[in-house]
């Protein structure tokens, strides 16, 4: 009797556990396309008004970032001053790095490395128009986003437990 | 001095280009690189290089060739390349040099650069679209003035002569006026040192790069970059008391009237302005004007008859 208790309260825990921590990732999205808008701002003010080379507004830009976006503008940095790439490649490894430690979504991805092949190659106004640009769109994307995560908050809490319980009545 | 010239062009130049290119230009002999003046790149055409006198290709194994249509061909992405590796992938961070047209290097070397030119209000106010890029080696020649000196400070007098370097282009009147501005900083046993001031509109003269001369222009002397000439002969007159003051090039009305403030102030003007010979330059309208108002005491005609430099005729007025 121990057992099966112990059992139940394991398999509706863990899925339980499972589907919490699929909704947290839907919200860190939102945290993390947050600080991207934000972080992007910061690149353009660098890059529009004190006209600050690329790599070393990509530093700032990193200093200025929390933990996992700030990864994207370290590793651009990096790859453009060791690597001798040019910036849409540098951009492009940096996004490889954090796609693979960030929530963000394959479509987010996307709407990022649309900026590779522009980033510092025109004048102030054409930075700051394109950067503007990508920003808005991120703007659409966070609002998708929240919505995405209020739905998966949700489903995923609920669906947990419940698909838990399921396999537990399943079994008994 | 060869070696230098040699490993100035490998690092200061060989970096910046496509990998391509890099790769080929690399691979010349020390000899060919050392005589290199210019790199030309030209997309969909084939690399060239100036080499002393002479236009000459590389072709895809690396080897030199007079025949310039079996060169490698520039893609567009070489173009791309360099240019992103030139400005640090931050072309907004050279949008001044971009509307003049040039990029300087650390080292004094010039890229030209060519491309769809964007105009606001009659201005020019940016190429985008890059469509050739040359490279212009900036090279000094120590000493190579040493010859006019005694034309432009003739002996038992104390200081210099307003003097203008007249000659076509490509005869030397930078190489020259360069190397003037560092003996005339210097001094030797012909004068004595003076206080220079340096007008490099285009930045040929001292090679500045952010604002610090690659190129000797002398201890005492102070460079106004890619200062307007007019405007900039008359800052230095008010703000660094120069005793000489050089500049590339004149020929607009209002270089004119700051040459003309300059000397009123006691101050020497050396210069040059492209012209085949005096009497050519005497049909400039505005030169001749200032020739007649006596503003220039000493002409000093250039020719390539015996290489850049060559001193065709001196002219005396005045």
């Amino acid at each position: 009797m121990l057992l099966k208790m112990m059992g139940t309260v394991l398999v509706i825990g863990g899925l339980g556990f499972y589907g919490v921590s699929r909704a947290g990732s839907s919200e860190r999205r939102v945290g993390q396309l947050i600080n991207l808008r934000l972080s992007l701002n910061f690149l353009e003010k660098e890059i529009t008004c004190t006209h600050t080379p690329l790599s070393r507004a990509l530093l700032k830009t990193a200093g200025f970032t929390d933990w996992p976006v700030s990864l994207l503008y370290k590793e651009t940095a990096g790859n453009l001053n060791k690597k001798n790439l040019t910036a849409g490649e540098a951009w492009s490894q940096g996004l490889g790095k954090l796609s693979s430690r960030s929530d963000l979504k394959p479509v987010d991805l996307e709407l990022l490395r649309s900026a590779g092949p522009q980033l510092g190659m025109s004048d102030t106004l054409e930075q700051s128009k394109f950067l503007a640009l990508i920003q808005e769109e991120l703007a659409v994307q966070i609002e998708r986003a929240r919505r995405e995560a209020d739905t998966a908050r949700r489903i995923w809490t609920y669906a947990g437990f419940i698909a838990g319980a399921m396999i537990v009545l399943l079994v008994i | 001095m060869a070696f230098s010239d040699e490993r100035i062009i490998r690092e200061q130049i060989i970096p910046y280009l496509a990998l391509p290119v890099r790769k080929l230009v690399a691979g010349l002999p020390g000899e060919d690189l050392t005589r290199l003046e210019e790199i030309r790149l030209r997309c969909g055409k084939p690399v060239l290089l100036k080499i002393g006198e002479r236009d000459i290709s590389i072709d895809p194994r690396g080897n030199l060739t007079t025949k310039i249509s079996e060169g490698y061909r520039v893609e567009q992405d070489d173009i791309y390349r360099t240019i992103a590796a030139i400005s640090d992938n931050s072309l907004y961070a050279f949008e001044e040099e971009i509307r003049r047209g040039y990029i300087t290097l650390r080292g004094g070397h010039r890229v030209g650069l060519a491309g769809q030119i964007v105009m606001k209000k009659d201005e020019v106010k940016t190429i985008k679209d890059f469509g050739s890029l040359v490279f212009r080696v900036a090279r000094e020649v120590k000493n190579c003035a040493e010859p006019l000196l005694h034309h432009v400070v003739p002996p038992g007098r104390q200081g210099p002569l307003n003097t203008i370097l007249i000659s076509p282009p490509g005869c030397g009147k930078t190489t020259l006026l360069r190397d003037l501005a560092r003996l005339l900083s210097n001094g030797n046993g012909l004068v004595q040192p003076v206080n220079v001031a340096v007008i490099d509109e285009r930045s040929e003269l001292a090679g500045c790069y952010m604002g610090v001369p690659q190129l000797d222009v002398g201890p005492r002397t102070d460079v106004l970059d890619a200062c307007p000439k007019a405007a900039g002969m008359i800052m230095a007159l008010r703000s660094l008391s120069p005793r000489v003051i050089i500049t590339d090039e004149i020929g607009r009305r209002e270089d004119v009237d700051a040459v003309v403030e300059c000397l009123n102030a006691g101050v020497t003007v050396i210069t040059s302005a492209h012209a085949a010979n005096a009497a050519e330059l005497q049909k400039r309208p505005l030169l001749s004007e200032m020739l007649e108002r006596g503003a220039f005491k000493t002409g000093i005609v250039l020719s390539r008859r015996y290489g850049p430099g060559s001193v065709a005729s001196i002219e005396r007025w005045g």
